[in-house]
């Protein structure tokens, strides 16, 4: 059985499809959007840390890749809805606007990645109540030149370029209230790296960062982090967002700066979220439908951490990337090569 | 829905205008309140900062009396200090099982019955703004409360801590730092709500004998907001509160003068005044900080 | 002159000394214990300290420290957690106790420690160890409040208020004007009643609530 199924079409399914498919594996790759690409395509990521390379630079050559191989097949606006059998003959159910059809695989990778924080439970920052409490996925999309303000840092109240600018880390990470102790592991590298951005764009607006610990564990992510305080000013206080308030019509936001022992009120024209990932609603889906045993977060559980990262806990359907909790492209695309090699090695 | 009804200490004391206003409105929409007539002291804040045992043990006393005598299964209280109490003592049971078998030996050594730590704990205000709503407190007004301006304020346990009310969790629960449910309940009387930065803000009621001076700067902070957002009153929800910024007015006026000045009524106070119901009948005549005066001066009495 | 003395002019006068004698040392510490958290832990309310990771979230919102110059529960905690016994006593003691427990801490806590409690099991544990030299008012308040309550099953307001001046030793005060006019005002007004005692078996109850606080 060479047939393989790929569930998920952000980078790290594009690349496992790719993988399998230069291996001779015929490949079947079902997404529910009508695009490819994830969270990257989804949110018109603009530039990616640490290199300041453009996304589409990454993402597009992989996407291409895919679309151009004959021996993978794309299922775009496409869901599983069901399956049955064992390894190594999975009988899964596709369904899309086509309407609903069988297919037999000898094995699954399922990359169904992350969904962004959502931030409005998170009462105290107002966001969804003030308009100019923004999250980062929106930022991203803000200083894409394809997006919907042309490339344009604008408040959403009046379109005014902001003069200040504060940036909230952790926004529904490392918080037990929200039910997300973990840490998101790119909220960090991702808020330096648009704070670069906004200070290249607007060197006269001045940006502000208020984090607990700035954790950047990746490749030339500390680096990233000198830069933006030697070379762009940019401002990091060490204490958490405590509240966003309304005050004389201005936002006002109040934190403790901890070194200083102090509380303080600050006034900024736009708050910017660092809303952090959260397993969606199409990766518990698709456990709920394979019958994978999802970690205490809801995000899908290797059958050993350490030992087997790329095995589900059921045999012959595989797990990678951000499915699996939070994890940046560089390592995604890792997973995506990682899990191929063990799909291949498995149908042997 | 059956509701037990637990009016808490201050509502049988200083607050006894809350109590009855609360009545009157209730009766007056039609929801049923079974009042749990042999309520004890839920313990306040001091309970859980002499000992952990007792501060769950009285609320759970209250709470198997209301399931076990009146059979109900929520029970509503109009004051922020109860409703912090007995929630936080359903969340110990539930959460902690040491706690629980400790609530449970209690109940059993005095003859009592056996709570488990589930009844329904809802604050009249909320339960008020969902069973009722708006909507239909507009269609009921006799007599609108147009021209009369009042700051909405809902001080601290209320919406606080969501550890244990749920706000922003739970449905039927107000926003945890923007609370609208009394402003909404409010503006249907026909009064202008004014914006007011100091809803949710700490009245220093806690520590109203305890430090004095601190608590009056809190409260005057509070009250002079209001005054300078415009109101001509002050509505609140718990008795705690009133007993902070009505009874304590005088002593607050007199340290931070005048711009602390201002009529304060519980909400249901002026509800009930929307429905045509009599003054004397709310009793808007205790508040210390003198209500009649501006109530007559716009008509409204 | 000694080989270590230090030579500095201010305003024009020359001073010659050794610094070391006459300015204290500008180390914090050179030993640390963890004996104080856990003294804490141990305590009602004190429970969750140790999940504190010192984010501030806390501090930020806190009502107080507009009011109360340097009340930071944040800090309470560190100086708690890294067991600086002294500076505690010497700078804050009088601070701890005025937290008014609005819960905006507790409320908004990242980590789950309950904050407002936590702040009064500092506050508790200073108690414990007398650093006041004398009943606090929230102590006193505290304790005429329970007692009325394990007695009597309810309280009556103004009989706390009384019996708590008298505790603190300004029954004076209470009988001057203010006061006395007020709770006249309440006695007429008839929202002054003392309650009769409706509470089934309060008795028992009394007795058992007493053995647990024993
Ligand atoms: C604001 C932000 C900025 C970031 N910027 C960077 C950066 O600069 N550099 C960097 O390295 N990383 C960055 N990241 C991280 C990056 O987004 C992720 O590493 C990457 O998108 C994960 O890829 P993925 O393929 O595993 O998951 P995704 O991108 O989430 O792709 C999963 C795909 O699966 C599809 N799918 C889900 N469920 C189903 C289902 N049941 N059936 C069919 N299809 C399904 C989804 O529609 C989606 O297309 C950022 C993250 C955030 C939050
Ligand atoms: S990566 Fe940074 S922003 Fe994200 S949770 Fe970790 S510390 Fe917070
Ligand atoms: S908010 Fe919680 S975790 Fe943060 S400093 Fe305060 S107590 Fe500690
Ligand atoms: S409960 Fe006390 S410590 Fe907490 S925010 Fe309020 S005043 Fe500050």
């Amino acid at each position: 059985m060479k047939t393989v199924l790929v569930i998920g079409g952000g980078v790290t399914g594009l690349k496992a499809s790719y993988e399998l498919a230069e291996m001779g594996y015929n490949v079947s790759l079902v997404e529910k959007e009508d695009y490819l690409g994830g969270q990257v395509a989804k949110h018109k990521y603009y530039k990616l840390a640490p290199d300041m390379r453009l996304a589409g630079e990454v993402i597009d050559p992989v996407i291409k890749s895919v679309e151009n191989n004959s021996n993978i097949k794309v299922y775009k606006h496409s869901t599983i809805t069901s399956l049955s059998g064992d390894a190594p003959e999975f009988k899964v159910k596709i369904k899309n606007s086509k309407g609903e059809s069988e297919e037999t695989f000898g094995a699954i990778v399922v990359a169904t990645g992350f969904e962004h924080f959502d931030p409005t439970v998170k009462q105290e920052y107002g966001y969804s109540r003030f308009k100019d409490v923004v999250t980062n996925a929106e930022i991203e999309e803000m200083l894409n030149p394809n997006g919907p303000t042309k490339g344009e840092l604008k408040r959403p109240s009046d379109g005014k370029i902001p003069k200040k600018v504060a940036i909230f880390q952790c926004v529904g990470s490392r918080d037990k209230q929200v039910g997300n102790p973990y840490c998101c592991r790119v909220g960090c590298v991702v808020s330096t790296k648009q704070a670069i951005e906004i200070k290249e764009k607007y060197p006269d607006t001045e940006v502000y960062v208020y984090y607990m610990d700035m954790r950047m564990f990746g490749r030339g992510w500390e680096e990233l982090y000198g830069k933006a305080m030697e070379e762009y000013e940019v401002i990091f206080t060490r204490g958490r967002g405590a509240e966003v308030t309304l005050k004389n019509q201005q936002l006002s936001l109040r934190a403790e700066e901890t070194i200083m022992d102090r509380p303080i009120q600050h006034s900024v024209d736009m708050i910017i979220l660092a809303a952090g990932q959260a397993p969606g609603e199409g990766t518990i889906e698709a456990a709920k439908i394979l019958g994978l045993k999802q970690n205490d977060y809801g995000y899908l559980a290797p059958k050993d951490d350490f030992l087997s990262p790329n095995e589900s806990s059921r045999k012959g359907i595989f797990i990678a990337g951000a499915d699996k909790g939070p994890l940046d492209i560089e390592n995604c695309i890792v997973e995506g090569a990682a899990v191929a090699a063990k799909v291949a090695s498995s149908l042997k | 829905m059956k509701l037990g009804y637990f009016p808490g200490c201050s509502l049988k004391g200083m607050a006894r205008a809350y109590d009855e206003s609360t009545k009157i409105v209730a009766e007056g929409f039609g929801i049923e309140l079974m009042e749990v007539d042999d309520f004890n002291c839920c313990g306040a804040l001091e309970a859980k900062g002499s000992n952990e045992k007792l501060s769950y043990m009285l609320p759970a006393r209250v709470m198997d009396s209301a399931k076990g005598r009146f059979h109900v299964d929520a029970i509503v209280t109009p004051c922020n200090g109860c409703y912090h109490s007995l929630l936080r003592a359903n969340a110990a049971m539930n959460e902690d099982s040491a706690a629980k078998s400790d609530v449970i030996s209690f109940l059993k050594d005095v003859g009592y019955g056996t709570y488990e730590g589930d009844i329904d704990v809802r604050h009249f205000l909320e339960l008020f703004y969902n069973e009722v709503g708006p909507e239909k407190v507009k269609n009921a007004v006799k007599k609108s409360l147009k021209g009369l301006k009042v700051a909405s304020y809902y001080g601290c346990l209320y919406e606080r801590p969501k550890t244990i009310t749920k706000t922003g969790y739970k449905s039927k629960r107000d926003d945890s730092e923007n609370p609208y449910f009394q402003d909404e309940l409010l503006a249907a009387t026909g009064a202008e709500v004014v914006k007011f930065e100091a809803a949710a803000s700490c009245c220093g009621g806690a520590h109203a004998l305890q430090d004095e001076s601190l608590a009056a700067t809190l409260s005057a902070a509070v009250l002079s907001a209001a005054k300078k957002a415009g109101a001509d009153i002050l509505a609140l929800p718990c008795p705690l509160c009133g007993a902070a910024l009505d009874i304590k007015q005088p002593e607050i006026v007199k340290a931070h003068g005048n711009d602390a000045k201002i009529p304060v009524v519980y909400f249901t106070q002026l509800i009930g005044l929307a429905m045509g119901k009599s003054a004397k009948d709310l009793k808007l005549t205790d508040p210390i900080s003198n209500p009649m005066e501006i109530l007559k001066s716009k008509g409204l009495v | 002159m000694a080989e270590n003395t230090d030579k500095m002019v201010i305003d024009g006068v020359e001073l010659v000394g050794i610094w070391k004698e006459f300015m204290p040392s500008r180390i914090l510490y050179e030993d640390v214990t963890t004996e104080f958290l856990n003294e804490v832990k141990k305590l009602p309310g004190g429970e969750t300290i140790a999940k504190c990771y010192q984010c501030g979230t806390c501090t930020g919102g806190c009502t107080l420290p507009e009011f109360v110059n340097k009340f930071n529960p944040r800090g309470f905690i560190n100086l708690v957690r890294r067991g600086h016994y002294d500076l505690l006593v010497s700078d804050y003691k009088e601070l701890v106790w005025k937290c008014v427990s609005c819960n905006r801490c507790t409320h908004r806590c990242p980590k789950g420690v309950n904050t407002q409690e936590v702040v009064r099991a500092i506050a508790k544990f200073l108690e414990d160890r007398k650093v006041f030299g004398k009943l606090t008012n929230d102590e006193a308040f505290d304790e005429v409040f329970m007692d009325e309550v394990i007695n009597e099953g309810r309280i009556d307001e103004v009989k706390i208020v009384k019996d708590f001046y008298a505790k603190t030793g300004r029954l004076k005060e209470m009988m001057s004007g203010d006061q006395l006019s007020l709770g006249f005002k309440m006695f007429t007004s008839g929202r002054i009643k003392l309650f009769g005692g409706k509470i089934k078996d309060w008795k028992k109850v009394s007795q058992r609530l007493k053995e647990e606080l024993q």
